[in-house]
């Protein structure tokens, strides 16, 4: 039986294990099914029999890897901070050429990861069709999931939102603006532009120049995790050299972010590449991030009539995005935002929601299971928006709560916030307020 | 293959999806926290309710297939290990909250509820379980009714046994029958008390009736900073020669603060301390401050190099998560460790642990101590890789050797954690093989067939046939019996 081949930063992370069990309860397809296999401890296991050649890659150990949503709460809840992703990622990569795949998927696969996304141009073209099938109501025959997530989704807009941001977007007003890079993603750019424009406008309030390089792609994150790591890595060069000479590129997609701030892990080995990657890496952050730092420095807009405990402060509940809380660790930063121009509530539990990714493409079963679940806590909190950071469980939780027959609006933390400042009648702080070359000059120091 | 027909019958009785029987997916069932034995089971059976595990033990009794009850398996001294052939009852999908009864603090749960869930449930109503295994997370309390778990704050509020009230246990031959009940106390022998910690060796409990306790008022936690060992465990002896009864008294050594440092819960201690100590006091709020100020007094009288007392909930859940990932964050130490489980009396801390030293530089191996100092319940983590060849047999005699200094100092085996098949020869250090004879008659009484997780608990050959035997006068602990 052959043995999978497994880098050495995934064996560092196997070898930290020690097989406790209290990743357990913290992983949605545990919950789900109480089985070991479909446990992070379990998956682990599976992985090292691979890679010791105890079990056949071939055989039915990879159904459990595939279960797996990615989500990384075991990370979070791991003692010995092991790095589940690092792993799952280099079994998928390791797996992928002796899986057993029918050439149609094998087929699909290599359309969307290698054809499809990584092309801006493609992809308006194929949102462009898929506004011409809406219209002629083709979506009926897709399968229930499918047909559940095409319709929470948005009308296709008639442009992607980097045709309509300028190259170069300068603050209202400036006070030693900051240039940051905008991620305008693959998925995003087509179908969910308005958040874009959202951000860039967000972003202006708070003293920054957008920058949106026309040679940026998709930032790769659904190749690698699908085990396409070729891809990802080409991707991965071209975002580096597309966003040269910005201070910070900035993501509004957790998914997206979570995978950027790795680029320096993913080229590690490339000699050409690994130092420029690193660099790239270190300036990356998501959008909240970014934001609540130049807040916590005093930039950002002037919010009139906004005082604390004002009873007229809408209730909003933020659904962390896996990829933002144990992937990036970012909890409060979101939290904090809104807390200037909301009352936010919060879920039960900082559980996925089942998008991650597309495996609620892949896994529907499992993907709908845990999405009620959290419909479940929407409900629970008597808040009328839900807020979340990625565009992916967007999609997910308004396919769930219109599929729940519940009247919540779910939207992105950028369209939010650019609403409230909108009806807040916010204003771009005047120039010289604020600590913006503070900022700037840690960004620079960070080179 | 040759168990197709039992297969069959499991997935009539559970549904196809609740057994696992290929070789993938039994691979994760081989160990539990413990890992230094692995062997697959035969299958996995998940049943739902105390009816389909009733049915699952009979089709096995049929057949004299054994079985192994699981939880979580964050167990440590391999209770949940199969030696092959047997099959896994996993109780993960019983883990309703049947029955919260505040008024009369008391709840019944199915065994696959996890510890902490429990309390989280409860304390909307003010009350909460007082037994926290620092696995609490994850563990089960089917699990910790098993091997009679206990944790930090047991010193003040007693183990998983002073909490449980009535079980519904199914008996190796599929027999529905109920022990205790909701009442604090019932006639008769205490078969509760028989099977808390009888580590599944009389059969599977589906149903407990737990105790609930109410939230004290107050808490108020310090942690002492010191610069030797002998320091922290004079401070320990100190505080309840006092007559002060801490709600927790935790120590940890220099290796397991490096260890806990690298988690995901760093405190910031400094890096040339020798030892933690984590002091908790709970009850009414008059008289806490006062009790805290002479614990640290205590402190102070042992050279404590910084104490500090919790400001915030935050900062005191901080330090006790800090503490309660400390076996789970040896990863990133070493690739494995061996955890025991010794108790001694509170007065010997000193000197036991300058022996277990010894025993460290003695097998070149090294050793983390953590510990439920109040208690006297040591914790070693004897660090190690299991690719090093010869490295396990060194790991195991070490494990022993630390195990006969507790039992030399007065002390015993396992505190928490149970014996398993970690143990099981151990056991020979504290009872005389007429002990060991009487337990396997008791054990007998719930499985005559010896189908209850076979070879746990006690060590090998004890069997109650063999003392049946004997004439009525014979000195059953002679040296005869021995074989």
């Amino acid at each position: 039986m052959a043995a999978i081949q497994l880098g050495q930063a995934a064996l560092r992370e196997l070898d930290t294990c020690v097989h406790c069990g209290l990743c357990l309860p913290a992983c949605p397809t545990y919950r789900e099914l109480g089985q070991e296999p479909d446990s992070p401890r379990g998956r682990i296991y599976l992985a090292r029999a691979l890679f010791e050649g105890r079990l056949d890659p071939r055989g039915p150990a990879l159904e459990h890897l595939d279960l797996c949503l990615g989500c990384l709460a075991c990370e979070t809840a791991c003692p010995s901070g092991v790095h589940y992703g690092v792993i799952l990622e280099d079994v998928r990569a390791a797996t992928e050429a002796v899986r057993p795949r029918s050439v149609l998927v094998r087929w699909l696969r290599h359309l969307l990861l290698r054809w499809l996304l990584p092309s801006p141009g493609r992809l308006a073209l194929a949102a462009r069709l898929l506004r011409i099938g809406r219209a002629l109501r083709l979506d009926a025959l897709a399968p229930r999931h499918l047909r559940e997530l095409g319709r929470a989704a948005p009308p296709v807009p008639p442009r992607p939102s980097r045709a309509l941001l300028p190259a170069e977007l300068p603050p209202p007003a400036p006070a030693a603006p900051l240039r940051v890079g905008l991620l305008a993603g693959c998925v995003q750019d087509v179908l969910l532009g308005e958040t874009n424009l959202s951000t860039a406008r967000v972003l202006g309030l708070y003293g920054c120049t957008v920058v949106n390089p026309p040679g940026q792609v998709c930032c790769g994150a659904l190749a690698a995790h699908a085990g396409d790591r070729e891809t990802a890595r080409e991707l991965a060069r071209r975002n580096i050299e597309a966003f040269e000479g910005v201070d910070y590129v900035v993501v509004n997609a957790a998914g997206c972010g979570a995978h950027m701030k790795k680029y320096g892990h993913l080229l590690a080995d490339d000699p050409e590449w690994a130092v420029r990657a690193e660099a790239f890496s270190r300036r990356v952050r998501d959008f909240s991030e970014l934001l609540a730092a130049l807040a916590a420095e005093g930039r950002g807009p002037e919010l009139p009539g906004v005082a604390a405990g004002d009873g007229a402060r809408p209730a909003v509940a933020y659904q962390d995005a896996c990829h933002l809380a144990h992937g990036q660790g970012i909890r409060t930063q979101p939290r904090a935002l809104l807390g200037q121009v909301c009352e936010v509530r919060n879920l039960a539990d900082e559980a996925c929601c089942g998008s991650a990714g597309f495996y609620n493409l892949v896994q529907p079963e499992m993907a709908t299971a845990a999405r009620d679940r959290k419909v479940e806590q929407i409900r629970a909190t008597g808040a009328r928006t839900v807020v979340t950071g990625n565009a992916g469980c967007l999609l997910q939780l308004r396919a769930g709560v219109r599929a729940a027959g519940l009247d919540v609006e779910v939207v992105h933390i950028a369209d939010y916030l650019a609403r409230r400042y909108d009806e807040l009648g916010a204003a771009a702080r005047p120039a010289g307020a604020g600590g913006g070359a503070q900022v700037a000059g840690a960004a620079a120091r960070r080179e | 293959m040759a168990h197709e027909d039992v297969i069959r019958e499991l997935q009539a009785i559970v549904g196809p999806r609740w057994v696992l029987h290929r070789p993938e997916d039994l691979l994760a069932y081989e160990c539990d926290g413990y890992t230094l034995e692995r062997r697959p089971p035969l299958a996995v059976v998940q049943p739902d309710s105390t009816e389909e595990v009733s049915r699952v033990l009979r089709a096995l009794h049929r057949r004299r297939i054994p079985f192994i009850p699981r939880g979580a398996g964050t167990g440590l001294s391999g209770g949940a290990i199969p030696q092959g052939g047997e099959v896994v009852i996993s109780l993960t999908r019983m883990n309703r909250l049947l029955e919260v009864d505040v008024e009369n603090q008391r709840a019944v749960v199915q065994p696959g509820h996890v510890n902490l869930h429990l309390t989280q449930k409860v304390q909307g109503h003010g009350y909460y379980y007082a037994p926290d295994p620092s696995s609490q997370y994850a563990c089960t309390l089917g699990g910790n009714v098993a091997e009679n778990a206990g944790g930090p704050h047991c010193l003040k509020y007693g183990v998983t046994m002073n909490h449980v009230l009535g079980l519904t246990l199914v008996l190796p031959d599929g027999e529905v029958v109920r022990l205790g009940g909701k009442a604090w106390d019932y006639p008769g022998y205490d078969l509760v008390g028989l099977v808390v910690g009888s580590e599944g060796t009389m059969g599977v409990v589906t149903e407990i009736v737990v105790r609930l306790l109410r939230r004290p008022q107050a808490v108020k936690t310090c942690l002492a900073l010191f610069d030797t060992v002998e320091d922290a465990s004079r401070t320990v002896s100190g505080i309840t020669a006092r007559g002060i009864i801490p709600a927790a008294l935790e120590l940890m050594d220099r290796l397991a603060i490096d260890a806990v440092e690298k988690g995901n819960f760093p405190v910031g201690y400094p890096p040339d301390i020798q030892a933690v100590l984590i002091a908790e006091v709970d009850g009414l709020a008059a008289g806490l401050d006062d009790q805290m100020e002479r614990i640290v007094a205590v402190c102070r009288e042992n050279n404590v190099r910084e104490v500090r007392v919790a400001r915030t909930d935050a900062e005191r859940a901080l330090w006790w998560n800090n503490r309660k990932t400390a076996f789970g964050a040896m990863g990133k130490l070493a690739p494995d460790y061996y955890v025991q489980d010794g108790v001694i009396p509170r007065s010997k801390l000193t000197e036991v642990l300058r022996r277990i030293d010894e025993i460290s530089r003695e097998y070149g191996l090294p050793v983390a101590n953590v510990f439920h100092a109040g208690d006297g319940n040591l914790h070693p983590l004897v660090l190690y890789d299991r690719r090093q060849p010869g490295v396990v047999e060194k790991v195991v005699k070490a494990g022993s050797a630390i195990l006969k200094a507790c039992v030399d100092a007065g002390g015993t085996i396992s505190g928490e954690h149970g014996i398993g098949i970690e143990k099981r020869e151990d056991m020979r250090l504290v009872f005389t093989q007429a002990d060991l004879d009487a337990q396997s008659c008791v054990r007998e009484v719930f499985d005559p067939d010896g189908l209850a997780n076979p070879g746990k608990l006690l060590p090998s050959p004890a069997r109650c046939v063999d003392i049946r035997a004997l004439p009525v006068a014979g000195a059953a602990g002679g040296a005869g019996r021995a074989g």
